[in-house]
């Protein structure tokens, strides 16, 4: 059982790792052709955490 | 006001609210660990990790609790404008609570602590044995998604159906919360009142959620299906200033106000974000969205002047001293000159 909840912490570091370079990726370029756009540095962010965690659904909305 | 996101600013109100919340927070942790201390001899670190993860499950049931509360009474509506920040609170203390626990129990290992934390003992197997932080961890993870996406421009990124779904995995967190206490700290509880603690509040919650239920069931009306006007009653059971919500079926809900200039009818969606028009009031003659304060003519569905915004309007008639209302929405647009309530 150990292995497998390596895997799923191992899983889970991944998806916040890739969500993290999204995420950067999001609220600096990605913001740019949203309503955003030109907007303050705290509320980029305050979505940081959000692009973070729910990168697929943004990235699926996207496609 | 427009069809695309507008960021709402903060104000005074959402300040002192906050101001309150976190205060009490404080309160609630200092007086948990100075009766730990004086009650037994613990270790200040496992009080603290017990305080933090109190008062997570607290402000989940708080939580929980505003939304019916404000459905049962208007007094408690100021409390739903702010309970997006509850969550935002409710999951950072338990971010804290599990981060505490991790190092105290699973830190000092070979193992990465949170495959420690959910497969390093125990038996899923069976329930005594069970990783109860396992669960724990999966409430955690569905607050901070929550709490992440609480802003509005997630709501309007996502879109409203999108967005609640996402949020209605509160339950989900819930249950798993109450697994993770009843199945972890609850078992070395002597005097089982951490258990009767966990079942009066599920079902308060439970209780609050059916109450409000059984009122909306009582002021939503069904249209009939084979007519398109829906018979509302008497007009002054409509509150002065506020709406009477119906849902007809195969239909938007419709929200019948009654305001100084007679009864109106307008789409009780709000052309924003999906806001719920029909808890909303009539300030200044315009019907005010409960969620950004978005604001429509009753008689034309039209926002105010230079904004463009609009909501369907839907005929009214009163007949036999009953008001009626049509369950056809009108072309976005068309202009119904309130109906006036015979005297």
């Amino acid at each position: 059982m150990l292995n497998i909840a390596q895997y799923i912490s191992y899983g889970l570091g991944i998806y916040v790792l890739i969500g993290l370079v999204f995420g950067l990726y999001f609220i600096t370029l990605g913001l740019r052709r949203e309503a955003l756009a030109g907007r303050g540095i705290i509320i980029r962010f305050m979505l940081l955490p959000g692009a973070i965690l729910i990168w697929p659904l943004l990235l699926k909305a996207k496609t | 006001m427009s069809h695309d996101y507008v960021p709402v600013q903060w104000n005074r109100q959402k300040y002192f609210y906050d101001a309150i919340l976190l205060a009490a927070v404080f309160i609630f942790l200092v007086i948990f660990i100075v009766a730990g201390t004086k009650t037994e001899a613990g270790n200040m670190m496992i009080l603290m990790i017990r305080s933090f993860g109190a008062c997570a499950i607290v402000l989940l049931h708080l939580v929980l609790a505003i939304g019916p509360l404000a459905r049962l009474s208007d007094r408690f509506k100021p409390l739903l404008y702010n309970r997006r920040h509850f969550g935002v609170i409710t999951a950072l203390i338990g971010l804290v609570h599990a981060g505490l626990a991790l190092m105290m129990y699973h830190g000092m290992g070979v193992i990465n602590p949170i495959a420690s934390a959910i497969g390093g003992y125990g038996n899923y197997g069976t329930l005594i044995e069970f990783p109860f932080e396992s669960l724990g961890l999966i409430a955690l993870i569905i607050l901070l998604i929550m709490a992440a996406t609480s802003h509005d421009f997630w709501l309007s990124r996502l879109s409203p159906p999108v967005w609640k779904g996402l949020h209605m995995s509160v339950y989900l967190a819930y249950a798993a919360l109450i697994g993770h206490v009843a199945l972890g700290t609850a078992q070395f509880d002597k005097s089982n009142g951490l258990f009767w603690g966990l079942a009066v509040g599920a079902v308060l919650i439970s209780g609050l959620h059916i109450s409000a239920l059984l009122k909306g069931r009582r002021l939503d009306t069904q249209a009939d299906i084979n007519t398109t006007w829906v018979n509302i009653g008497d007009p002054m059971s409509i509150p002065l200033n506020k709406a009477l919500t119906i849902t007809p079926q195969n239909g938007e809900r419709i929200a019948i106000f009654r305001h100084a200039k007679g009864i109106s009818a307008v789409d009780a969606v709000c052309s924003h974000q999906n806001g719920p028009l029909g808890e909303g009031c009539i300030i200044g003659g315009l019907v005010t969205c409960p969620w950004h304060g978005f604001q429509f003519d009753p008689e034309t569905g039209e926002a105010p002047a230079p904004f463009t915004d609009k909501v369907q309007t839907h005929a009214v008639k009163i007949e036999n001293g009953n008001v009626w209302v049509n369950a056809e929405p009108d072309p976005f647009g068309t202009t119904r000159i309130a109906i006036q309530v015979p005297s």
